[in-house]
């Protein structure tokens, strides 16, 4: 599992993950990813390289997205793959975390 | 007229530690299988999801001490954890079994959670049991003198 962090324009940042997003993916990003979220406000989670979503995985992005949140901002998941789609939709997680692909204009989501 | 019981195809078993390394390693094989079969993305998909949920449960929740406590290996000195997974490829589904001599937790029953309020109520955690029940067409959970069994099918 690798995490890349780089700053978009009008304050957002985007995250990249590949890999599993399983247990042995969680634990190792946990720190990371919820260290960035609370120093951020407004979030895009890449997660189109992340090949396999477990429930571990999804807290980390519900813990993030809370920081997020707590900083008066919103944590995005972007171009999910399919199957980690499904994931994440079974779990309504979309409900809380909005899935964007890349024709939906940032500024829209964000209000930017 | 009666029904006749699913033949055999093929079969696999293997024993794995209740450590959170070997939930990667069981998935590994798990996947070698499937492509051995030629199996549809999505079922495989499907199995890896169960797999990975049950296995990570055991692994963190199975040990008689904490989590924090237990042995790198899973368990504790006195009873390590272990965890067999059988596979089993039925002409109409594949049946996944996995034991362990882990605590009693009967996953048939356990709550299935989603995320079903606003983002600031939302406890993190729990969503594994509705992803097993999700993406799997059934679920059969056995208490047996050696621990908890759990098979789970999936549709071919």
């Amino acid at each position: 599992m690798k995490l890349e962090t780089v700053d978009l324009e009008n304050g957002v940042t985007k995250i990249s993950l590949s890999g599993r997003l399983d247990i042995q993916g969680a634990l190792k990003i946990d720190s990371e990813f919820t260290a960035i979220a609370e120093a951020k406000k407004n979030i895009v989670v890449d997660l189109s390289e992340v090949t396999f979503l477990a429930s571990l995985g999804i807290r980390t992005l519900i813990v993030g997205a809370k920081a997020a949140a707590n900083n008066g901002g919103k944590l995005v998941l972007l171009n999910p793959q399919p199957n980690v789609e499904s994931v994440l939709r079974s779990s309504n997680v979309d409900t809380v975390m909005p899935i964007i692909n890349d024709a939906t204009p940032l500024a829209t989501v964000f209000g930017a | 007229m009666p029904c006749s019981p699913p033949t055999v195809e093929s079969g696999w078993r293997r024993v794995f530690s209740g450590s959170i390394a070997d939930v990667a390693v069981a998935s590994a094989w798990v996947e070698r299988i499937t492509a051995s079969l030629n199996l549809p993305g999505q079922l495989t998909f499907a199995m890896q999801v169960c797999l990975e949920e049950l296995m990570s449960n055991i692994a963190r929740h199975g040990s008689v001490h904490s989590f924090a406590t237990a042995l790198p290996s899973g368990g504790d000195a006195d009873n390590p954890l272990s965890i067999s997974i059988d596979i089993r490829v039925l002409d109409d589904r594949i049946a996944m079994t996995i034991e362990d001599n882990g605590r009693p937790f009967d996953v048939e029953k356990a709550p299935a959670k989603v995320v079903d309020r606003p983002l600031e109520q939302v406890q993190p955690g729990g969503l594994g049991i509705q992803l097993i029940k999700n993406f799997s067409h059934n679920i059969e959970y056995r208490r047996t003198d050696a621990g908890n069994r759990v098979t789970v099918d999936f549709m071919r």
